[in-house]
């Protein structure tokens, strides 16, 4: 993984350079990945969460098992910044279904009264280039292909509930989730 | 993965179906059940994989579209969890181990980690600063003003030594510090590291003072905080002093007391690639040092 030649200053490398390097138990390197890295970990569980307390916590542990795991990162399978933001969605998602988190999440949703749009999740979170081509690549799927998509991925539910929200039958879901996100990946060229 | 592995090339009536679930496997929106279904459509079938890779890095990016930073505390609490924290690494594999270094005996080693504090595993063996510094911390004894040496890479164990230590400073136990008084220094001391640990490529360095006890510098671009415990208390008429080392040359950069066995200064005459010296000198401090430094601390 490290490239050849003079090193590069540790605040230079990629994402995936620093988690390579914290691999091999390199900390200024991981302070490094800590500020790459830990925005999209947070804002992930915060949008999921919706409770402030919880996001942080949940970034808190997943920065620390980044840490702890980076050993067994393997980059033909996925880039640092999947690898970190899957990890905090899955805390996130494990967090809501246990009962505490509920239920501040219920009321959250309950104050919300229905499906939050792209544009609400993305509120409170800083305007980065990211945001923009989301929001443009998103205006591009169906309506329902967005719909089932934002609600499976920024609320967190399985797709089974995605179905059950929308009353749409579950193939049908199943499709729009798939057919949605591959438009999405076209858009934004994520390499296939 | 397991014993079970799918041997590539297998093929299920069903796989078909499993295929149309990758979208919402990508999306963390899956069961177990079909978790696992998926899971191993995707160690068996390599163009499922690539698919499934490609849609996770679209759900990535759905992540980063929201990033929002996290609050500075969460930054020092992953920097000390991780200090005593070892990596998971393949049997065989030395890993370096998280053991709280030196910390003084009425200080708890950083109890109060919000959450999820996982203790150092293992039956770690106790690394003393002595056995830890000299051996394999190149930061340790070394002249001051070289900076050929100054640039050679910190050791892994002398890092964690220093966070090690800082987390202890950091966050001490309520029953440590049962002296309000105490308290009051220990706090006013842990905020200054947090606020500069805080920032953006704040650096840690330490080593063990000649003397006995253990220094511990946080730096930044323009300043730097030394932090030492266990350190000895000076004669009545001697104070520390701390100096940054220029080019080879010391230049004087406040002194202190110690109580408690606890000294900190901060100095804004530390630049980038600077190096750190504490002596001891007499009260009211030197123009230039008269007493070999009991530590020098040199950021990578």
């Amino acid at each position: 993984m490290s490239s050849p030649g003079a090193p590069r200053p540790v605040g230079l490398l990629t994402a995936d350079e620093a988690l390579a390097r914290v691999a091999d138990g390199d900390l200024d390197a991981f302070g490094t990945l800590y500020d790459t890295l830990s925005p999209a970990v947070h804002g992930t569980a915060l949008a999921v969460l919706r409770d402030p307390d919880h996001a942080a916590e949940v970034a808190q542990e997943v920065m620390v098992e980044i840490w702890r795991t980076a050993p067994r990162w393997d980059a033909r399978r996925g880039t640092a910044r999947a690898w970190a933001t899957t990890m905090a969605h899955r805390r996130a998602i494990d967090r809501v279904r246990s009962v505490q988190a509920q239920r501040t999440r219920d009321q959250a949703a309950l104050d919300a009264d229905r499906p939050r749009s792209f544009d609400v999740v993305a509120e409170q979170a800083e305007s980065n280039l990211e945001a923009e081509r989301v929001r443009h690549c998103l205006d591009g799927l169906t309506d329902t292909q967005k719909e089932a998509v934002v609600l499976a991925y920024y609320d967190g539910r399985t797709y089974r509930e995605v179905a059950e929200t929308l009353a749409a039958p579950l193939p049908t879901v199943k499709s729009r989730i798939r057919d949605g996100l591959t438009r999405l990946r076209d858009c934004l060229g994520v390499a296939a | 993965m397991n014993a079970a592995t799918p041997r590539a090339g297998d093929r299920r009536p069903d796989d078909a179906a499993t295929r149309e679930l990758l979208g919402a496997w990508a999306l963390d929106a899956l069961d177990d059940a079909d978790r696992a279904r998926v899971d191993d459509l995707v160690a068996r079938d390599p163009d499922a994989a690539r698919e499934a890779r490609s849609l996770r890095e679209t759900a990535a990016v759905l992540g980063e579209a929201v990033a929002v930073a996290a609050p500075d505390a969460v930054r020092l609490a992953v920097l000390a969890e991780v200090a005593r924290t070892a990596q998971d690494r393949a049997p065989g594999t030395p890993s370096a181990e998280a053991e709280p270094v030196d910390a003084p005996a009425h200080v708890a080693p950083a109890a109060g980690a919000p959450s999820s504090a996982r203790p150092a595993a293992g039956p770690s063996a106790s690394t003393g600063p002595s056995s830890a510094g000299p051996t394999s911390g190149p930061a340790s004894s070394r002249p001051a003003g070289r900076p050929a040496a100054r640039r050679r890479r910190r050791t892994w164990s002398s890092v964690v030594a220093a966070l090690a230590v800082l987390a202890a400073v950091a966050v001490p136990s309520t029953v440590a510090w049962r002296q309000s008084e105490r308290a009051a220094e220990a706090e006013a001391r842990a905020d200054r590291i947090t606020a500069l640990l805080a920032e953006p490529g704040a650096q840690v360095v330490s080593a063990p003072v000649t003397s006995g006890g253990t220094a511990v510098a946080v730096v930044t671009a323009d300043a730097a905080l030394v932090t030492a415990t266990g350190v000895d208390v000076p004669g009545s008429d001697e104070v520390y002093q701390l100096w940054v080392m220029r080019d080879g040359s010391p230049v004087p950069a406040g002194t202190t007391a110690a109580a408690d066995g606890a000294l900190q200064i901060r100095t804004d005459v530390y630049r980038e690639g600077d190096a750190l010296a504490l002596t001891v000198e007499p009260a009211g401090g030197s123009e230039q040092p008269t007493s070999e430094p009991v530590v020098v601390l040199a950021p990578a």
